[in-house]
């Protein structure tokens, strides 16, 4: 059976952070956001386009971290970003970091995956 | 594997890579060291020869290694230039603990982490370790 669990690193534009345990990656899937358009006869099926962003990510960094990691989010890098899950496996794509909060309690930073590629940006390394 | 490149233009992308870093063995006083590397350069030039690795010389320089035994959906491993951030990432190895070094330094230059490094094998890994043993000489 698959591992499952806490991510064990994050790698951002080559620094490697570590990960809150209690932190729930969340992945969107696919490409497409399916919505049934109903009529009278035969429904048809609305697709839009979604960026396929990773979103909960909560990984644990210094004063230090945070500084270098917004002084690269706000240079606009584009660059390598991978995740490696419980199980050992990598994903990994290459985009942009949104940097939302830094709080000071835990030293817990908040940030969003803005994947470069629209369609399957994550690659199972 | 036919050779794809000549051994004459292998020698000079590799000598590009070392140009650029400044790295010149005869610097080198430790003979273990000078041996290692010249070992390391013969393998790096066969795998340019055989298209397994390139040297991209453009907004700095960039290396691609094109993976012979992938185990995912990434065939193409990217380094990006030596910096700060891939050096910081070998700070918890020991003095001794070159592999350790080489995997971490590897996974910052291609974002992949040293765990996804540490986990190609065969000629993949061992092609990593030769690139890792010159760019711990930057």
């Amino acid at each position: 059976m698959a591992s499952t669990g806490s991510i064990r690193k994050m790698t951002i534009f080559g620094a490697t952070f570590d990960v809150a345990g209690d932190a729930n990656f969340e992945f969107i899937p696919s490409a497409y956001e399916k919505e049934n358009i109903p009529s009278s006869g035969r429904n048809s099926t609305k697709f839009t386009k979604r960026s396929q962003d990773l979103s909960g990510v909560e990984l644990i960094m210094s004063a230090a971290e945070k500084e270098l990691l917004s002084e690269s989010v706000d240079a606009g890098t584009v660059g390598p970003i991978s995740v490696q899950l419980a199980s050992g496996q990598t994903y990994t794509t290459v985009g942009q970091i949104n940097f939302e909060t830094w709080s000071t309690e835990e030293n817990r930073g908040s940030v969003t995956v803005l994947p470069l590629e629209g369609v399957n940006p994550w690659k199972l390394v | 594997m036919e050779n794809k490149i000549s051994e004459e233009n292998a020698t000079a992308q590799l000598q590009v890579l070392l140009d650029y870093y400044d790295i010149d063995f005869a610097d080198f006083e430790d003979d273990k060291l000078r041996q290692a590397m010249t070992h390391a350069s013969k393998k790096l030039v066969k795998a340019i020869q055989k298209g397994r690795l390139e040297i991209v010389e453009s907004d700095g320089i960039t290396i691609r290694q094109h993976l012979k035994n992938p185990s995912g959906e990434v065939s193409v491993l990217t380094y990006r230039e030596v910096d700060g951030t891939s050096k910081v990432a070998m700070k918890s190895k020991g003095d001794g603990d070159n592999y350790g070094k080489i995997y971490a330094m590897m996974g910052s230059l291609s974002g992949l982490g040293d765990v996804a490094i540490q986990k190609l094998k065969g000629v993949d890994l061992a092609l990593v370790e030769n690139l890792g043993t010159l760019f711990l000489q930057v």
